[in-house]
């Protein structure tokens, strides 16, 4: 029986290997296109800091716009008022403006309403989050404080002159020290492999959706054995229908495993993008590479001729590539879209990648390689379901 | 070797097969003639395992069909229709693929490969792409893949559709040969002078059955003594011309403007058909004078030329 499945499935290795359309489409595209965005996004170059605008003077102002530079988010430059801060944004000389209130220490003494006015370009929304929330924990951290300072003074009952002073001494001593050493200290580290920069994440996105792509136009081999009627002389040999698709299967996994490794090996030389380390990365890659043959599995399943699986496969890898992070990242997508991701083979894919880069041990990377491999299980089982129906009746 | 009884195979409402029986001698030839469409590869696509008989049996070697189906695969080689070879592989690495699925391996493999493509003249193109082949020697390259396992019983399905007349030849000279060193063949077509060549005896199957069944001079008998005279006039004929044609035959079938009259001596007829037809201002375009033959046995028997 292992003889079979190995000379079906070599024989389709041997058959995609000597194509140049398969060789052109699986390897050579994906490189092509993962050059001309990488390019075009600067390679593994971490993405520039958004310029943004602050409005705004005195001690706070400052220590605000210092907080924004250490987060390496931001670019800050100092406007003078809201009504240049928001022409600002519009011309697209800052993609964000934070505008303090004028008087903003006095305010903030005085217990009075405090606005503190963020502008976001809806283009660098997502950043623009980051700096949003950076500003409210800076206002939330000053509100503490004042709260603390505002309970000292009015703990402070001196019994003669010079316990006042001595009172006095003490405080300012203590506030001067906790405002130096519990200074607010940032530090940026982005979510999973996207520490990387925008390419890396692209790198994992692009081969992932690639190599679905492949299994995908792989399963047309059942098509073509349709077509010219070899399967009828592969079923009246001593091979089942279910031996047939769990050898299209393996053709269909090595080809991706193939594939997805040398686009691996391609993005980490040129681009030195990093998978994380070979032991961690292998698993996620025989999953994916496994995932993605079930796929084709379920396209061989439920194909009938060239032009279904054509469409099929269209749809199948552009729905799971636009819900499932290939095409854009998932946190840009509407809650609804990204629970549906989940039923994606791309999302599980990407996110296992992105953790093994950062060399997580996170059972969140278990739980993926575990879904991805159930994705391969439940491929099989249906695609040799569907094709033993075709052949029995 | 072959024992069908009563097949029945049937798509949705559609009978393919009806009722057929038939049964083939060890080392015998068996014809199965029929026009297209007429139930001869739905019959050879389960007696290949590729389809469940709905009602009946089918032993091959004593094996059935459904139970024995993994040593009845062994038993049977196949040689479809279509060209059931992969063109981007050479001659040889299609033999060497399907020889490997039956667990032929090593020297044995390489060995019965180049064999059969001696047998069928195409060693000196052996690791040329199937691709780059003619249709008559894909042909020859689709019957080696057949016999790559040394199978008891070969069938053949049309194995001569669409190739050139001595390609033809060298398929069914091939044949001969491998039934003379024992194989036992069962050969479909439509080409009834092929069965009458090479079939130790013929069914003649038409809408999924079996109407009629014997050696050729078997055959020949059911044809009768009348002997068919074919004509292919430019226009048909008027029905009362067709009256009056008949009264020159003992028995007339006419299709469009094809006319096939049966008569005893057709020689001496002849003359007075050609006569009459002149007269009805008819012109004549291709004029046959056969011997009775299985055309003319199918003809009698269902009023249609096997061809059509």
């Amino acid at each position: 029986m292992i003889n079979v499945l190995w000379v079906i499935a070599w024989r389709d290795l041997l058959a995609q290997l000597r194509s140049r359309s398969f060789l052109v489409q699986t390897l050579l595209l994906p490189f092509i296109l993962t050059l001309l965005i990488g390019n075009a996004i600067g390679g593994t170059r971490k993405a520039d800091p958004l310029p943004v605008a602050v409005v705004g003077t005195g001690e706070i102002a400052k220590s605000i716009g210092g907080l924004l530079e250490d987060s390496k988010i931001a670019k800050v430059f100092r406007l003078p008022d809201a009504a240049s801060a928001e022409n600002a944004v519009r011309t697209g000389q800052a993609t964000m403006a934070v505008i303090l209130p004028e008087r903003l220490e006095a305010k903030l003494m005085r217990n009075d309403k405090l606005e503190v006015r963020v502008l976001i370009d809806p283009t660098s929304h997502q950043r623009g989050e980051v700096v949003k929330q950076l500003v409210r924990g800076y206002m939330q951290q000053l509100e503490a404080a004042r709260a603390a300072i505002l309970g000292g003074v009015r703990a402070i009952a001196p019994a003669s002159a010079q316990e006042l002073q001595d009172t006095l001494t003490l405080v300012r001593g203590k506030v001067e020290q906790q405002f130096q050493t519990a200074s607010i200290e940032l530090q940026t580290k982005e979510a999973a492999g996207r520490s990387q920069g925008i390419f890396a994440y692209y790198a994992v996105a692009f081969g992932v959706m690639f190599t679905l792509l492949s299994a995908t136009n792989g399963a047309g081999g059942v098509i073509d054995e349709l077509e010219r009627g070899t399967i009828h002389r592969l079923l009246s040999a001593p091979v089942t229908p279910v031996l047939l698709l769990i050898a299209k299967f393996i053709a269909l996994w090595l080809l991706g495993i193939w594939q997805l490794g040398a686009f691996a090996l391609f993005s980490s030389l040129i681009y030195g993008v990093s998978w994380g380390a070979p032991l961690a990365v292998l698993p996620v890659l025989l999953a994916t590479a496994a995932a993605a043959a079930g796929f084709g599995g379920i396209i061989i399943g439920i194909s009938r001729s060239r032009e279904q699986l054509n469409t099929l496969s269209l749809v199948f890898v552009l729905v799971m590539s636009l819900l499932g992070g290939s095409m854009w990242p998932l946190e840009t997508l509407p809650g609804i879209a990204q629970a549906l991701s989940k039923f994606t083979y791309n999302r599980w894919s990407i996110e296992a990648f992105q953790l093994t880069a950062i060399g997580s041990n996170d059972p969140h990377l278990f739980l993926a390689i575990g879904v991805l491999s159930s994705m391969a299980v439940v491929g099989v089982i249906f695609g040799s379901f569907q094709l033993s129906r075709r052949f029995s009746r | 070797m072959l024992v069908v009884k009563n097949l029945q195979k049937r798509y949705e409402k559609f009978i393919a097969v009806h009722d057929v029986s038939f049964h083939v001698q060890r080392g015998e030839v068996y014809g199965l003639l029929g026009p297209n469409g007429a139930g001869k590869s739905s019959t050879i696509r389960v007696l290949s395992c590729l389809a469940k008989p709905d009602l009946g049996s089918v032993k091959i070697d004593g094996l059935d069909i459904v139970k024995d189906q993994a040593r009845v695969k062994r038993t049977i080689g196949i040689v479809p229709q279509d060209f059931a070879l992969y063109d981007d592989f050479s001659a040889l690495e299609n033999l060497v693929f399907f020889g490997r699925l039956y667990g032929i391996a090593g020297r044995e493999l390489k060995i019965r490969a180049n064999e059969l493509l001696e047998a069928v003249g195409l060693t000196d193109r052996g690791h040329e792409a199937v691709g780059t082949f003619s249709g008559g020697m894909k042909r020859r390259i689709n019957i080696a893949a057949g016999l790559m396992h040394k199978p008891k019983m070969l069938y053949l399905d049309e194995p001569t559709v669409g190739i050139d007349p001595q390609s033809r030849r060298k398929i069914l000279d091939l044949v001969k040969t491998l039934n003379a060193s024992g194989l036992t063949v069962l050969y479909t077509t439509h080409y009834m002078e092929e069965a009458e060549e090479l079939c130790h005896r013929i069914g003649v199957i038409d809408q999924g059955k079996i109407i009629a069944e014997g050696t050729l001079s078997e055959m020949r008998k059911m044809a009768g003594e009348t002997a068919p005279i074919r004509l292919e006039l430019r226009e048909p004929l008027s029905p009362k011309h067709l009256e009056q044609l008949k009264t020159l035959a003992d028995e007339l079938i006419a299709e469009d403007n094809a006319i096939t009259l049966f008569t005893k001596d057709p020689k001496d007829a002849l003359s007075g058909i050609l006569q009459m037809l002149s007269g009805f201002g008819a012109h004549v375009h291709h004029l046959e004078l056969d011997e009775p033959d299985l055309e003319t046995v199918f003809l009698k028997l269902t009023g249609r030329r096997l061809r059509d």
